[in-house]
């Protein structure tokens, strides 16, 4: 099953890569706007060969280590509060809900003035776009806990901290662990979007160089790092956790 | 001045375990007030086998709620064994009428969960879990996560779970409705055997008559809404008994079917009336 849909895929890549290769050795634009495969493969190689793409990647997943770390804990706090008040809910709730509909990036201007031109100021942007996802996630996993869950709980005796540990949390991880891959993957965007218009190192940093250089296969060489590297901690590393979940959990896949 | 209340009690001696006085209970509705239970009273003997019987709605959920100490009654009071119901308690245990195990946990995890509650240590823990285990016929399915196992298979993790604490009192809320008649006479037997060698108290919430006059000592049939107490049937036959067959069971039987009827008859017009279920 497996096995099948990845050859696909790989037949599918090959035959892109073909057609591209057609395209470009036709020669309708010139190399400095069209790049090749091999213009490309090139680029990644001297890319890894430099080592500048390790740098570049190594700079921007301590950017989103930190930054998501930071915003998983502020998010769990807040998503714990808001689910057990009333009050909390509908006050700092709704306004979460409202500066989700922000695009992260947009903190970027605000973060700057405030923290100045260094690191601080893109982790706030990092921070801003995972912390959203990831509270509302944490309030609405754990207030839809069902009820009986918590009353069978309760009539074995479990109270207090227990009763969180080893009931709540545990009915609410799948909803958990899904906000928490969706944070990532804002915060992987705004990130890029960050490393983009402030420049200090990280995979955006050898975005915008390639630009500078007119080198057309290091932009597209360094935005296909960029998709590996989501797709492989977007896709392989989060969405297999939240699938081992749903299955042990018994609530079958994810629609979408 | 209070008003003389009959109390269903049975007619055995033995000290009174769970002391239901006086119980009402309110549900307040958009349209209005649902007057779900209405001056309940019930004694149980320790170690009797009490069946509350009624039509869909009556308010059985609710009274097993109310003993658990999950639901606070307006009026009214639960003792057990002479101490007022304020909360939840391990004295007692609830088979709850729909699955309340535990999904991210194995069965046998699940028969250990309140174990653990209790303060009982891992190793000893392992070794109870796997004996409830075998009390339920499952001993090879310890380690299935729950949505691994069939309804009758979580049914049984459900009874070993809530025998394995151990409780004085065992409140069980339809807990075979859902299965095959075939199974459900297996079960009848096995909790029949179970509960003659531990004797606990238990409260055995269902709907079904056959089920009720094979397992209780005493029939408690209720109203429709609001639930009260209408009649009670002494069932002196010796166990284990056979869900079906026996012509004395029979003839009981069919008397609180007939009683039933009157009950759903009831039920089915109040549905046509105001459109409520
Ligand atoms: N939390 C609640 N809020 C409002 N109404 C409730 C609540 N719980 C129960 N009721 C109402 O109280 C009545 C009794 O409910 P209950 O669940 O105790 O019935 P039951 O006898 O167990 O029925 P069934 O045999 O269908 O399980 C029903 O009419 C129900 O709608
Ligand atoms: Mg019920």
């Amino acid at each position: 099953m497996m096995g099948e849909s990845s050859l696909a895929f790989i037949l599918f890549c090959l035959a892109i890569i073909l057609i591209w290769q057609a395209v470009a050795e036709a020669g309708f634009w010139p190399d400095y706007i069209f790049p090749s495969p091999a213009g490309v493969l090139f680029a990644i190689i001297h890319g890894i060969g430099d080592e500048s793409f390790l740098h570049g990647t190594i700079a921007s997943l301590k950017r989103m280590a930190l930054g998501f770390g930071l915003a998983l804990m502020i998010g769990v706090a807040l998503g714990v509060g808001i689910s057990q008040s009333r009050l909390l809910e509908r006050t700092l709730g709704t306004l979460v809900l409202g500066l989700q509909t922000l695009p992260s990036i947009c903190w970027l201007p605000l973060a700057l003035l405030w923290f100045g031109l260094n690191d601080k100021a893109i982790i706030f942007v990092v921070v801003m776009g995972a912390v959203g996802s990831i509270t509302m996630a944490i309030s609405s996993g754990i207030s839809n806990v069902p009820p009986i869950y918590v009353n069978a709980a309760r009539t074995m005796g479990a109270r207090g901290w227990s009763l969180f540990s080893e009931v709540i949390f545990p009915a609410a991880l799948p909803t958990m662990v899904s906000g928490a891959r969706q944070g990532w993957s804002f915060a992987w965007r705004s990130l890029m979007a960050g490393e983009l218009l402030y420049v200090s190192a990280g995979l955006g940093l050898l975005l915008q160089m390639g630009r500078e250089l007119n080198d057309i296969n290091q932009v597209v060489a360094v935005m296909l790092v960029i998709m590996t590297i989501g797709f492989l901690i977007e896709r392989l590393f989060f969405t297999t956790i939240e699938e081992d979940v749903r299955r042990k959990w018994g609530l079958g896949k994810r629609k979408a | 001045m209070k008003k003389a209340r009959k109390v269903a009690m049975a007619p055995e001696r033995g000290a009174v375990e769970i002391s239901i006085q006086g119980v009402w209970k309110e549900f307040l509705m958009k349209n209005g007030r649902l007057s779900a239970l209405e001056d309940i009273s019930i004694d149980v003997r320790k170690g009797e086998f009490l069946c509350v019987i009624g039509p869909s709605g009556c308010g059985k959920s609710t009274l097993l709620s109310i003993i658990a100490g999950l639901t606070t009654p307006e009026r009214g009071r639960v003792l057990i064994g002479g101490k007022e119901v304020k909360g939840p308690g391990r004295d007692r245990v609830v088979m709850f009428q729909e699955s309340a195990l535990f999904p991210w946990l194995t069965a046998i995890q699940n028969i250990e969960f309140g174990l653990k509650m209790k303060g009982v240590r891992e190793k000893e823990r392992k070794g109870l879990a796997l004996h409830y285990l075998g009390l339920v016929s499952l001993e090879r399915f310890g380690n299935s996560y729950i949505h691994e196992l069939s309804g009758g298979m979580k049914q049984r993790v459900a009874l070993a779970r809530a025998l394995a604490m151990d409780p004085e009192v065992l409140l069980m809320d339809e807990p075979f409705a859902a299965l095959d008649a075939l199974s459900r006479d297996q079960f009848h037997k096995e909790l029949q055997e179970i509960w003659m060698k531990t004797g606990h108290t238990i409260i055995f919430v269902t709907h079904n008559v056959s089920e009720a006059v094979c397992l209780g000592d005493r029939v408690v049939l209720f109203t429709y809404r609001p639930g009260k107490v209408k009649e009670e049937f002494c069932i002196e036959y010796p166990r284990p008994r056979e869900s079906r067959g026996a012509p004395k069971l029979d003839a009981i039987e069919s008397k609180i079917l007939r009683e039933l009827e009157v009950e759903y008859a009831r039920y089915r017009e109040e549905m046509l009336h105001d459109g409520r279920v």
